[in-house]
């Protein structure tokens, strides 16, 4: 998958990109080798990548399941997906439904 | 909108007849009584239970935990309101005061703690699918 970036055209595969994430009007990707501005919506990845195992958990993050650690929830009851690089997402309840029909979508296809 | 209204009278309904038959069922067992104050009363507590409970979509920003707390002292002004209200066409003492947040704060505590075990339980059932998922794909 060839990704237009501000830099230079980035060349990746999908299971190299632990999430993306849109912030200030931009959207960025992060990989295990960095961090790279796509130029693409939000919308257009989910489309291109829902496939590969990306699924929307809010309203500005896409997460790649398959670069997931753990899930698990705070004791405060948000519920967070650590990744194998330290970080962590948290996944918004109102996506919760659609997360979980994902899930079982994948394990039908997978 | 229309959906919400929908799913908000579902929701009043449902629960009242849960709170109504459980009180018969209750007052059957140890040969309590009701009266037609005490059915009002319980219905217009299921509202208020109802609408509060299903403005969590403006808590979406903030953790459930505190989520659950902001709602539980909502309905307990809406509740005070209430009792305000009723207090002007019948007397209510202390410990009637006393005694309804007490008979609204234990259902509350209960369902809260059972909404809370099922976060963690949903979520553990999640991480499992995800971590066989990936061994499938290798």
């Amino acid at each position: 998958m060839m990704i237009l970036t501000m830099e230079k055209r980035y060349c990746s595969t999908p299971k190299e990109i632990y999430y993306l994430d849109y912030v200030d009007r931009k959207l960025f990707m992060y990989t295990g080798t960095g961090v790279y501005r796509i130029m693409k919506t939000l919308a257009e990845c989910e489309e291109l990548l829902w496939n590969y195992g990306f699924v929307r958990v809010s309203k500005s993050n896409l997460i790649n399941i398959f670069r997931i650690k753990q899930l698990k929830p705070d004791l405060n009851m948000k519920v967070y997906a650590y990744f194998d690089n330290g970080e962590r997402i948290c996944v918004n309840r109102s996506y919760k439904k659609e997360f979980d029909q994902y899930l079982q979508k994948m394990r039908r296809m997978v | 909108m229309k959906e919400y209204f929908k799913n908000l009278a579902l929701m009043i309904f449902m629960s009242y007849t849960l709170v109504s038959v459980s009180t018969a069922i209750i007052n059957i067992i140890f040969g309590g009584q009701t009266n037609n104050m005490n059915e009002l009363m319980m219905f217009v507590i299921c509202i208020i239970a109802s609408v509060v409970l299903s403005l969590h979509r403006l808590f979406d920003s903030i953790s459930p935990l505190a989520m659950m707390v902001i709602q539980y002292l909502l309905a307990c002004v809406l509740i005070a309101v209430m009792l305000f209200i009723v207090s002007q066409f019948d007397t209510i003492t202390i410990q009637g005061w006393l005694d309804l947040y007490r008979s609204f704060t234990i259902p509350y505590v209960i369902l809260a703690g059972v909404y809370y075990y099922s976060v963690f339980a949903d979520t553990k059932k999640e991480d499992s699918i995800i971590k066989d998922l990936q061994k499938r794909a290798g």
